[in-house]
């Protein structure tokens, strides 16, 4: 074991690279999973009748039918002041800060309470809408809703003022359609989000970037030419030797693993309890059943005698595969049938859905059977790793030299 | 001095960390990036939303709140425009509740299956059965069923009111023509020269990545100048060249080098991604130009004042790019609404953030008329790497004389 | 080159060929080494000695031959083979990470599982390649000669029986270099075998007690140095100053039947001669008769380059 010793030795003499990529890449994940409040679609009626958008209004109008408008669009959310210059406008739009961005004309109150006691086509106001066409079209449809109401009651009471017209139009658009919920037979129970477990599901791209560079060095040093000559050279029988090596990587990423969980404990320790015992142990377990992923891919890369930069940016190509496979970065229901199919074939989406069963063990019922399903989870993560693993090796005992031609070709094993 | 321009340069980009870092990593990550994205492009886009209609019957069909519900219904389907802020709806009718319902569960698994039914009760109250989601763009489009339908039951039950109060003005073409009006008040308009896209966003931090990732090969080509680091610096130095000379050939090689690299990947993920600049693709190579240039400064910057080690110099600039892209908003949906809230909320952030400043210049150019927010954005990222580079070459000096 | 196949000989190689798609690195060569000689590979850069090196230790696998150690037919899994060998690469093969006690440490216990065994051959390579004063230096803070004994004692610390020295003095000062070869005398004398393999003539005439003489994978020489030496017909080089180049002085020297070159350059005066007892008397005789003044005079015996020269018409270092 002596190969493992010195290997461990020449790891902890490179505490710089270790901080830098285990802990500060750590820090890096608890930062993405602080600040970011994840709303998880619990798929209920509230959703549906009062979804929440960003709105935008300029009104270059300033009337009380506008503001009358403005008062019924609070029901959608909250409300962005925008100023009224275009750059400032371009980049409500632009950046997302709003879904829609409505702009009302100046004169526009005077021109729609004549066009609706005249009968005549009704003037507009401008929307531009943000990223998504749903958001816009649905502020959009508010603001038709409430000027439909408005032109009635302009239309219906010919006398009255535009505060009037938009009182009566506030208080009609308060008549809406029923809305229910069809009920399917298979309809999963909403799940809140766990902080902690979400910072374990964020934290897939940095643990395997970190990992794979930690270990790449200490496989590259071994990869030196002459080095490994000497070591191919030497009695120690190369499966040996390869194994010390792979002892040695498994302690680094250990550390790593132990380095990124306590972060993560730390910070949020309250989620974190909150998973229960079965449930905090099954997330430790998928855990560290998923950090063996980047290990043997290291290790199958340096049997291939890839450089530590290759190996760096190696770790970031997969990292951000393997987490945007595992839905970390966008939810997967939003994703086509093909990328969802695709992603079953990668540890990552096995790895988040044992995160997301451990989450349920402690309020559910059937708690057997949700361990049971964290287990198989846990185990097909485990067999990605055992498989990168066995080709590894496989890989390595190709590229060691075998004296095959000749007379030394029938000399066996001894 | 050309000539040994033309070698470093050439030196520089046969170097397998080029390949790596300017074109391997950054062409990959696009390519994921694509096959991501793809679908959130499609899925903003807003298509004809389909529900099921429940036909009444006979008897129901024949009142006036039945036959509104049907002129109500088939004038939906016909009504939207490209430029009405109503979209299209499209309306499938089943002869009973019952198949309604089965028709919606049915069309689940279709690439646009039914956002749920509407129906009318015999007291004339508008029902919208959602079909079940957690998918926040369906439940958003759901909404706007609800708003229309919304929209026709307040206008029903006004025109109900007012029969009963004042019949007479029910009759007034206006009143008429007001509870007839489907959709026009509104008016979809594009302030930007480019439809937002959310996907957008996410290449450009990409492309910010990328540029401080061809750090990576600046660092080693600043390396090359500083006689500690490797024989081929100690050779260079020792050399009867003026420093300033061998500093200006090998930075602004490492420079065309990343430049190279940046144009490569921006020119592919603009053909996948069918990102267009128009008129302003020439801005946009100056802007890769600026991008490339902060890279060059800040991996000079780094090999002469980091850390000894190369393979910590390297992990520096790693965690300085990653952290650079977490506060652009590079890892998703989430992080970017975290970003933009930060930079909202403390602008210095975004100012000091190389990454998210590419990012925000390239933006500016597909999105804004003026180009005031480009040159701004441009300046932050050539005052960065100029920083960084006078940093880089004062050290870079005295490092000729210093032993190491 | 040695037809008589001894059973134990320390190395045998038959009829070795490695081939780098169409080009032949090594080309058929055979020879033997017994037991306790310190055996020459000498040839210029590129010949094929490295080659043959790593086709012996099974670092490489080759496409035609047999290669034998102790007696043995070696292969990549006879551990037993190799833990009687010893390996000095070429390029220096050493952890930065470590230091020089440490790295001396992990290669020696590849071979020494015995932890107190071990440590006295550490400290034992430690003293023999004088690296006492350098023990917990890091190979970054050494300097080429002191990196050199570095990589001698992590390839020879297990006191192997068959020791392997792939040009282990390039770049090293002359202090070193002697003390390198100093150290594998020591250790021949001890008992172990080496194969030694330089382009440095110099080295290989003074430390080997065979050579085989190498070039484009072919083995065009061997024997012993003075065997090798008797080979060629060149005899001794004689050197003569002169300030002026007498007329006809050239021509007479190249009449003479034991002259084989004569040339004049920079004042001296330069004599190739085949073997003979009176060469030197012999050339001092036509300068007088030529009315010479000759300055310094001096005598060369034949080296292998000479014996290079002559088999290839090329110097060993070109």
């Amino acid at each position: 074991m002596r190969v493992c010793k010195y290997a461990l030795k020449m790891a902890a003499r490179r505490p710089l690279f270790f901080l830098i990529y285990a802990v500060g890449l750590s820090v890096m994940g608890v930062v993405m999973a602080l600040a970011v409040t994840r709303a998880e679609p619990a798929g209920s009626l509230q959703d549906v009748v009062r979804p929440q958008l960003e709105w935008g209004l300029v009104d270059e109008d300033r009337s009380e039918l506008v503001a009358g408008l403005i008062d019924s669009l609070d029901e959608l959310g909250p409300r962005v002041e925008v100023a009224q210059d275009r750059l400032a406008q371009e980049e409500a739009v632009a950046q997302g800060s709003v879904d829609c961005l409505f702009i009302v004309p100046a004169g526009f109150e005077e021109a729609f309470l004549k066009a609706a006691r005249a009968g005549e086509s009704l003037p507009s106001l401008d929307a531009a809408y943000g990223f998504t066409g749903a958001g816009g079209a649905l502020a959009s449809a508010a603001a038709e809703r409430w000027l439909a109401s408005a032109a009635l009651a302009a239309a219906a009471h010919p006398e009255a003022s535009a505060a009037q017209v938009a009182e009566e139009a506030t208080r009609a658009a308060r008549k809406t359609a029923s809305v229910e919920l069809m009920a399917t037979p298979d309809a999963a129970e909403a799940s809140s989000a766990n902080a902690f477990t979400f910072y374990l599901e964020w934290s897939i791209y940095t643990t395997i970037a970190s990992i794979i560079a930690c270990t790449a060095a200490l496989f590259t040093t071994f990869n030196r030419t002459d080095v490994r000559r000497r070591d191919l050279a030497s009695p120690l029988t190369y499966r040996s030797f390869t194994l010390q090596v792979a002892l040695a990587a498994l302690a680094v990423t250990l550390a790593c693993w132990l380095v990124s969980t306590a972060i993560g404990l730390l910070v949020f320790w309250q989620d974190a309890v909150a998973l229960g015992a079965a449930g905090l142990a099954s997330t430790l377990l998928a855990s560290l059943a998923f950090m063996l992923f980047p290990l043997s891919v290291s290790f199958l890369a340096g049997q291939f005698g890839v450089s530590s930069q290759g190996a760096n940016a190696l770790g970031n190509l997969l990292g951000m595969a393997i987490s945007f496979m595992g839905g970390a970065w966008i939810s997967m229901t939003l994703l086509g049938p093909e990328i969802q199919a695709v992603a079953r074939f990668t540890p990552g989406w096995w790895y988040t859905n044992a995160l997301m069963s451990a989450q349920e063990l402690a309020g559910s019922s059937h708690s057997a059977a949700v361990g049971s399903s964290i287990l198989t989870d846990v185990g097909v993560v485990a067999l990605f790793s055992v498989v990168l693993f066995c080709i590894a090796l496989i890989a390595g005992k190709l590229r060691e030299q075998t004296a095959a031609a000749g007379g030394n070709g029938a000399v066996q094993e001894s | 001095m050309c000539k040994n321009w033309r070698l470093a340069l050439l030196t520089l980009v046969r170097d397998k960390n080029f390949l790596i870092w300017c074109l391997g990593l950054p062409l990959g990550l696009a390519t994921i990036f694509i096959f991501m994205f793809q679908p959130i492009d499609k899925l903003a886009a807003l298509d004809q939303l389909p529900i099921a209609a429940v036909r009444l019957d006979a008897a129901q069909a024949a009142t006036p709140q039945g036959q509104a519900y049907t002129q109500f219904l088939e004038a939906l389907g016909s009504a939207a425009d490209g430029d009405s802020g109503s979209p299209a709806i499209a309306v499938s009718w089943q002869d009973s509740v019952q198949e309604a319902r089965q028709a919606v569960q049915d069309s689940q698994d279709a690439k646009r299956p039914f956002l749920g039914l509407v129906r009318l009760s015999p007291d004339s109250q508008l029902t919208f059965e959602a079909a079940p989601t957690n998918d926040s763009v369906t439940q958003m489009e759901q909404s706007v069923i609800v708003s229309v339908c919304d929209s026709w039951q307040a206008r029903m039950d006004a025109a109900a009111t007012l029969a009963t109060q004042d019949p007479a003005r029910l009759s007034q073409s206006s009143v008429q023509a007001a509870l007839a009006d489907v959709a026009g008040s509104v008016k979809k308009v594009s302030l930007t020269e480019n439809s937002p896209r959310e996907t957008c966003a996410f290449y450009f931090a990409l492309l910010g990545f990328t540029a401080l990732m061809c750090a990576q090969n600046s660092l080693l080509a600043a390396l090359t100048l500083v006689p500690g680091a490797s024989a081929c610096g100690s050779r260079i130095t020792a050399s009867g060249q003026p420093r300033g000379r061998q500093m200006l050939i090998w930075l602004t090689a490492s420079w065309t080098a990343s430049f190279a690299g940046l144009v490569i990947c921006l020119a592919y993920v603009c053909w996948a991604a069918s990102i267009d600049f128009g008129a302003r693709t020439g801005l946009v190579v100056l802007a890769l130009a600026a991008a490339s240039f902060m890279a060059t400064g800040l991996g000079g910057l780094v090999a002469v004042a980091g850390p000894r080690e190369t393979g910590a110099k390297e992990g520096v600039l790693t965690t300085v790019t990653c952290v650079g892209a977490l506060f652009a908003g590079l890892y998703g949906e989430p992080v970017m609404e975290m970003a933009n809230n930060l930079a909202e909320a403390a602008p210095v952030t975004a100012w000091i953030n190389p990454v998210r400043q590419v990012m925000e210049s390239l933006s500016a150019l597909i999105y804004y008329d003026s180009l005031a927010p480009f040159w701004m954005h441009l300046g932050l990222v050539a005052a960065v790497g100029a920083l960084c580079c006078a940093i880089g070459v004062l050290r870079l000096r005295r490092l000729r004389r210093e032993s190491v | 080159m040695n037809e008589s196949t001894s059973p134990s000989a320390a190395v045998r190689v038959d009829n070795l060929v490695k081939r780098y798609g169409a080009f032949v690195a090594v080309d058929h060569i055979s020879f033997e080494i017994e037991p306790g000689e310190v055996f020459g590979l000498l040839g210029p850069n590129g010949s094929g000695k490295t080659t043959t090196i790593d086709c012996i230790l099974q670092l490489l696998s080759y496409d035609k031959g047999e290669i034998s150690l102790f007696g043995q037919p070696m292969a990549p899994t006879r551990y037993d083979l190799k833990r009687r060998l010893g390996v000095v690469p070429q390029n220096i093969a050493v952890f930065d990470e470590l230091t020089v006690r440490e790295n001396i440490d992990y290669f020696c216990s590849l071979y020494v599982t015995d932890k107190a065994r071990r440590a006295q051959c550490v400290e034992a390579a430690i003293g023999f390649c004088g690296l006492e004063d350098f023990a917990a230096w890091r190979p970054k803070k050494l300097s080429g000669g002191l990196l050199r004994r570095l990589n001698i004692a992590c390839g020879i610390a297990h006191k192997p029986d068959l020791a392997f020295f792939d040009e282990p003095t390039v770049a090293v000062d002359a202090q070193s270099r002697a003390q390198i070869l100093e150290g594998i005398r020591v250790m021949n004398q001890a008992g172990a075998t080496v194969v030694y393999t330089s382009h440095y003539m110099e080295e290989v005439e003074e430390l080997c007690s065979r050579v085989a003489i190498l070039d484009h994978g072919h083995i065009i020489a061997a024997g012993t140095v003075d065997e090798l030496k008797a080979q060629v017909k060149a005899g001794e080089t004689i050197s003569v100053e002169l300030p002026e180049l007498p007329d006809g002085l050239t021509q007479k020297l190249q009449a003479m039947p034991q002259c084989l070159q004569a040339a004049y350059k920079d004042h001296t005066l330069t004599v190739r001669c085949a073997n003979g007892p009176h060469n030197l008397l012999d050339v001092l005789g036509v300068v007088r008769d030529c009315h010479g003044v000759p300055g310094r005079v001096w005598s060369q015996p034949p080296t292998l380059n000479d014996v290079f020269l002559e088999l290839t018409g090329r110097e060993l270092r070109d």
